[in-house]
C-alpha cells in the first residue's frame, strides 16, 4: 500500500503522463467525458455505459411497492434504474424520454404455462421421461406465439401437455432480440402427470397410477449412491495409480518403455510424465481404447510401430487385441478405458515382463482397475436436481386424492420446490396446500372449462373461476397461466374474472406477474416494477382488467418489442 | 252492522295498506343502468309486489321513508340478465322427434318449476330464460319465458316463440325429413297451407300467427346453407326472423340487415374463433340487434369478449337484456327497469361489462335470490 502522500504523487505523475502522452483524448467542452483506459474513476477500461431511457406513466402498478401516480421510471439497457413519482425521480439531462399521461404501466406479464413455439408433437408427447428437454423441440418460427409481446407477455413457460406421466423438462423464453428466446435466468421444472383424468376409474387403477412416480423416485438413491460410489472409486483408482506408477517408474530402469508405456494410458496421475522419446519398443500389449490426454507424444506403439510419433490416437489402431475390439466412450463425462482389455491374456511379452517384474517384487502393487462408470440416465439426471431443489418439480393433479398424493410425495422426498397444476378440486385441501407452501398454477377459470367429476359431487359446488380465490384465502401462492399460446392474449381477463369470482384485485394482478415469476424462480428479476430489476413494462390504454384496454407499449429487457399503431 | 263492516273493511283495506307499504323496499346503488344508453347516478329503485314502483328522483318522499332500505353503496345497477333459449337440462323432455309438425306443442308443458338448473341460474344473475322445445324437429314448438324464484321457478310467458329447426338435430332418419331440402321443402309446405284460409287447427293457428307477424318466430339455424334458406323462407314469407345459432352470420349480414333479422349467438369463450368474437362488433356496425345465450358467467364472458373485440358499450348490454327480452316478447316485463316492470335487479361491484366486477346481490320478482351455491 502506498503511503497517501506517495500515492497522490503517483496519481498526480500519471495524470501528467497521460494528459501529455496522450493529448488527443482530451475531451471537447459540451461532451460527457470519455472514459480513457484510467478514467477518472480510476478504473479499467469498460464498453461505454448504455443510455438512459425514462417513461413517463400516468399510473404505474409496480406490483411489488404499490401504485404510484405520474411516475416515472428510467431504464438503462437491459434493467430498471430507478422508479418512483417524476416529482422524486428527474429525468437525467439529454435522456430521452417517453410519455402517457393518461395510460397505466404494468410489469410484463408472466405466463406460467402455455405450449408457445412448441409443436404439437412436442406438447402432446406421450412417451416422455423425465430427462428429455421442451427447449430441444422448440420451433421458434411460430408465428402465433411471436405474437406474445403484443399482448403484453415478456416471460412465457412451455411444457408438455400430454398425457405420459412423466413430461420432461420445460422451457423458460423471454423475449429476446428476436422474438422470444429460450432463457438460462432459472432452472427449467420437470413435469409430471399424477391424474386419473376426468373418467371415473377403478380405485385400484387409481391407487397405482399415484403410486406409479414414487417407483422413479425410489430408484434415484439406488444411482446416487453409485454415482458417489463411482467418485469414490476413482479417487481410490488415483491414489492407487500413483502408488503403482511410483513403484515401477522409481524402481526400475530397465523397465522405462514399460513405465512409459503406462504413463501414455489414461488415468487419474497427474504426476509429472517423461515425454515420450521413443527407444525401447512399447510391448505387444497394449489394451484398446487407450487415449492420451496430454499434448505431444503418445506412441501408437505395436510392432515397427516405435516411437517418435507425436500423435495421439484415441482409439487402438493398432493391432487388434485379444481383448477385444477397442470400445467406445461411454455416457457423459469420461471416456473409460477398458481395463478388461488390458487385463485379458495379451500374448506372451507384457505377461512374461509382470512375471519378470513379478519376480523381482513379489509385493509390487497390482496395477489398477479403472472402475466402471455408471451408465448416465437423462431422467435420473433430473430427478436427482429436482430432489436437491436445484429444479422444481411440476406436478399436474385434480381431485382431492391426487393432490394428497403430490402432496405426500413432496414429504417423501423431500422435494424443495414443489408445483401443483391445475389443483381443480384444490379448494377442498387448501389448507393442506398452504402448509405445504406449495404454489399452484391454475389455467381453467372459464364456466365449463373443469369436469364435474374433478370437484367431489355435494352441497358446495364451486364455480371454476373461485378457484384462485379460495386457494389465495387459505394462503396459498396462486398464478394464473393461458395454458396454451392461442389463450395468452386473454391473461388479463382470466385475472380480471377471479378477481371478479373473489380473488383480491391486487392478488389477481400478481397472479399473472409476480407470483408465476417467483414460481419459475426469477422473482427476483422480473414479475415486478422496482430498481435492479429487469425492465419490462407493459403499457396499456387503461386499467389492465377493462375489457376494452388495449395494449399501448411493451418493452422488455429495456428494449421496445411491441408498439401499437397511433390512431 | 253496515257501520261496523264498512268500518271493519275500511280498517282491513288500511292495514293492507300499510302492509303493502311496510314491504316496499328501497335499494340505492351508486350507478343505475336502466336501459341501454341510459345511465345515470340516481341509482333507487322502489320495489312493491315484486314490480318496480318507481325509479331515482320519481320515487315520491314518503315511500322512500317507509320503505325497507337496502344500500349498496358504489355498486352499480342493472335489469337482470335474460338468455332467450336454452333447455334447462330438460332436453329429453323437450324433444319430440317423432313428428316434424308439431308447432302448437308448449314447452311451458315440460317445466319443472323446482328443476335445479333453474335454481342455480338465479343466483348468478339471470333472471328470465327462455325454456324452448328442442332442435328434433322441424317446426318445434313454441317456447316460454320461465323465472327462476326463491322457493320455485314459475311461467312468465306461455306463449313465447314459435321456434324452428333447419340444424341436422332436426334431421333424422326415422322419419321425414331426412336433409335439408326436406326440411326447407316442408317448411314451405307448412307455411304455404297456413296461408290458407280454409284450413284449421290449432297448430295451423300457431303458424298463422308467426306469418301475421302476432307471434316471433325464431328458425334455429347455423351453417351458411341453413342461415341463407331460413333467410329466404323469411323473405318469401314476409316475416322477420329471429335466427338462433347463426354461427356463419359473418358471411352474410348484408342479407340479414335487409331481412331485419335478429340473432341470438351461442357463447363466446377462450376458445371461440377469430371471426365469432369479432361477429358481435360488426352486427352492431350494421345495426343488426342481437343477444347472447348461457348461464350468467358464459353471458359476461360473452359480452366482454366481444367487448374486446370492438363491441361498443350499449350494445353489449343490449344483448344481455334488452334485446333477449324483446326476442322473448316480454320486454314489457323484464330487461330494462322501468316503472311496472319485475323487480328483476343484479347489482354489481364494478360495471357489469367488466369481468373484475362481482355480484353482489340478485332480485327476481322482489325476492333476494340468496345463492344455493355457498361462496
Amino acid at each position: 500500500m502506498l503511503q497517501p502522500s506517495l500515492r497522490g504523487a503517483a496519481l498526480a505523475v500519471l495524470t501528467v503522463l497521460t494528459h501529455g502522452v496522450l493529448p488527443a483524448q482530451e475531451p471537447e467542452p459540451g461532451t460527457p467525458p470519455r472514459r480513457g483506459p484510467r478514467g477518472a474513476a480510476g478504473r479499467d477500461a469498460r464498453p461505454p455505459m448504455a443510455p438512459v431511457v425514462g417513461l413517463r406513466v400516468g399510473t404505474i402498478h409496480t406490483v411489488s411497492d404499490g401504485t404510484i401516480e405520474d411516475g416515472r421510471i428510467l431504464m438503462r439497457g437491459r434493467r430498471i434504474l430507478a422508479i418512483g413519482p417524476a416529482s422524486e425521480v428527474p429525468l437525467p439531462e439529454g435522456a430521452e424520454e417517453s410519455s402517457y399521461p393518461e395510460a397505466h404501466a404494468y410489469p410484463g406479464l408472466v405466463d406460467a404455462l402455455s405450449d408457445a413455439f412448441a409443436p404439437p408433437s412436442e406438447v402432446g408427447n406421450k412417451s416422455w421421461d423425465a430427462g428429455v428437454d421442451m427447449a430441444d423441440g422448440l420451433d421458434p418460427f411460430d408465428k402465433q406465439a411471436q405474437k406474445l409481446a403484443q399482448y403484453g407477455i415478456t416471460t412465457t413457460y412451455v411444457a408438455n401437455r400430454g398425457e405420459g406421466q412423466w413430461r420432461g423438462m420445460g422451457a423458460l423464453l423471454r423475449v429476446g432480440r428476436n422474438g422470444f428466446e429460450h432463457s438460462d435466468l432459472g432452472a427449467d421444472a420437470v413435469s409430471l402427470r399424477l391424474t386419473a383424468g376426468p373418467n371415473d376409474a377403478h380405485p385400484l387403477a387409481r391407487a397405482g397410477a399415484l403410486d406409479a412416480p414414487k417407483a422413479t423416485l425410489k430408484q434415484l438413491e439406488g444411482y446416487k449412491k453409485s454415482l458417489e460410489k463411482h467418485e469414490k472409486d476413482l479417487e481410490t483408482y488415483a491414489e492407487d495409480y500413483e502408488k503403482w506408477l511410483a513403484h515401477y517408474r522409481g524402481d526400475k530402469k530397465d523397465e522405462t518403455a514399460e513405465g512409459k508405456e503406462k504413463e501414455t494410458e489414461k488415468g487419474e496421475s497427474g504426476g509429472p510424465e517423461t515425454p515420450d522419446a521413443g527407444g525401447a519398443t512399447p510391448p505387444a500389449g497394449r489394451g484398446p481404447g487407450r487415449r492420451g490426454r496430454r499434448p505431444g507424444g503418445r506412441t501408437p506403439g505395436g510392432p515397427g510401430g516405435g516411437g517418435g510419433e507425436a500423435v495421439a490416437l484415441p482409439f487402438a489402431e493398432q493391432d487388434p487385441q485379444p481383448g477385444g475390439p477397442p470400445r467406445g466412450p461411454r455416457g457423459r463425462g469420461r471416456r473409460p478405458q477398458d481395463p478388461e482389455g488390458e487385463k485379458a491374456p495379451e500374448g506372451g511379452d507384457e505377461s512374461a515382463e509382470k512375471d519378470e517384474g513379478k519376480k523381482k517384487d513379489e509385493d509390487a502393487p497390482k496395477r489398477p482397475k479403472y472402475p466402471k462408470p455408471v451408465e448416465r440416465d437423462p431422467a435420473k439426471d433430473a430427478l436427482l436436481e429436482v430432489v436437491d431443489g436445484k429444479r422444481p418439480l411440476r406436478v399436474e393433479a385434480h381431485r382431492v386424492d391426487e393432490i394428497r398424493a403430490v402432496l405426500a410425495l413432496g414429504r417423501e422426498f423431500e422435494i424443495g420446490r414443489l408445483v401443483l397444476e391445475h389443483a381443480s378440486a384444490g379448494d377442498r385441501v387448501a389448507d393442506e396446500i398452504a402448509r405445504a407452501g406449495v404454489p399452484v398454477v391454475v389455467t381453467e377459470l372459464m364456466p365449463g372449462s373443469v369436469p364435474k367429476t374433478y370437484g367431489e359431487v355435494g352441497d358446495d359446488e364451486m364455480a371454476e373461476g373461485a378457484l384462485p380465490a379460495r386457494l389465495h384465502a387459505a394462503g396459498v401462492a396462486v398464478a394464473i397461466a393461458s395454458g396454451s399460446a392461442r389463450k395468452s392474449r386473454f391473461l388479463p381477463m382470466a385475472a380480471a374474472w377471479a378477481a371478479g369470482q373473489g380473488l383480491p384485485r391486487d392478488a389477481a394482478l400478481r397472479a399473472i406477474t409476480l407470483t408465476p415469476a417467483e414460481i419459475l424462480g426469477i422473482g427476483d428479476r422480473v414479475g415486478s416494477l422496482r430498481a435492479g430489476k429487469l425492465a419490462d413494462v407493459l403499457v396499456t390504454s387503461g386499467p389492465l382488467f377493462e375489457s376494452e384496454t388495449r395494449v399501448l407499449r411493451v418493452i422488455a429487457n429495456g428494449t421496445t418489442a411491441y408498439e401499437a399503431p397511433s390512431r | 252492522m253496515t257501520y261496523s263492516l264498512t268500518r271493519a273493511c275500511a280498517l282491513t283495506a288500511l292495514a293492507l295498506a300499510a302492509a303493502a307499504h311496510a314491504q316496499d323496499t328501497l335499494i340505492t346503488a351508486g350507478r343505475m343502468i336502466v336501459a341501454p344508453g341510459v345511465e345515470t347516478d340516481a341509482a333507487a329503485l322502489l320495489i312493491r309486489g315484486g314490480e318496480i314502483a318507481a325509479l331515482g328522483d320519481e320515487i315520491p318522499g314518503d315511500a322512500r321513508s317507509s320503505a325497507t332500505r337496502v344500500a349498496y353503496d358504489g355498486a352499480v345497477l342493472m335489469a337482470g340478465l335474460v338468455s332467450v333459449h336454452g333447455y334447462l337440462d330438460q332436453q329429453g323432455d323437450l324433444a319430440e322427434t317423432v313428428d316434424a309438425v308439431t308447432p302448437d306443442l308448449r314447452s311451458a308443458d315440460a317445466f319443472d318449476p323446482f328443476g335445479e338448473a333453474l335454481a342455480k341460474l338465479g343466483p348468478q344473475g339471470l333472471t328470465s330464460y327462455g325454456l324452448a322445445p328442442y332442435s328434433a324437429n322441424t317446426f318445434a314448438g313454441i317456447a316460454a319465458a320461465v323465472k327462476p324464484g326463491t322457493a320455485r321457478g314459475r311461467v312468465l310467458d306461455g306463449d313465447a316463440y314459435l321456434k324452428l329447426a333447419l340444424v341436422d338435430t332436426a334431421r333424422t332418419d326415422q322419419r321425414y325429413p331426412t336433409s335439408l331440402m326436406g326440411a326447407v321443402d316442408l317448411c314451405r309446405l307448412v307455411f304455404d297451407t297456413a296461408r290458407d284460409a280454409s284450413v284449421s287447427g290449432a297448430d295451423v293457428a300457431v303458424v298463422r300467427e308467426a306469418l301475421d307477424g302476432s307471434r316471433i318466430l325464431a328458425i334455429h339455424a347455423n351453417t351458411a346453407s341453413e342461415l341463407g334458406r331460413a333467410l329466404d323462407l323469411a323473405e318469401r314469407y314476409q316475416f322477420r326472423p329471429v335466427l338462433l345459432g347463426a354461427a356463419q352470420a359473418g358471411d352474410m349480414i348484408e342479407r340479414i340487415v335487409e331481412a331485419e333479422a335478429s340473432l341470438v349467438l351461442a357463447p363466446l369463450t377462450l376458445d371461440s374463433k377469430q371471426e365469432a368474437l369479432e361477429l358481435p362488433a360488426k352486427l352492431a356496425a350494421r345495426g343488426v340487434r342481437f343477444s347472447f345465450v348461457g348461464d350468467a358467467a358464459r353471458m359476461r364472458w360473452s359480452a366482454a369478449l366481444a367487448a374486446r373485440h370492438g363491441l361498443g358499450r350499449d350494445a353489449a348490454i343490449a344483448a344481455l337484456t334488452r334485446t333477449p327480452a324483446e326476442q322473448l316478447g316480454v320486454a314489457d316485463h323484464v330487461g330494462s327497469l322501468r316503472a311496472n316492470h319485475d323487480a328483476d335487479v343484479v347489482v354489481f361491484s364494478g360495471d357489469p361489462l367488466d369481468l373484475s366486477s362481482h355480484l353482489l346481490a340478485v332480485y327476481a320478482d322482489g325476492a333476494l335470490l340468496t345463492s344455493e351455491i355457498a361462496r
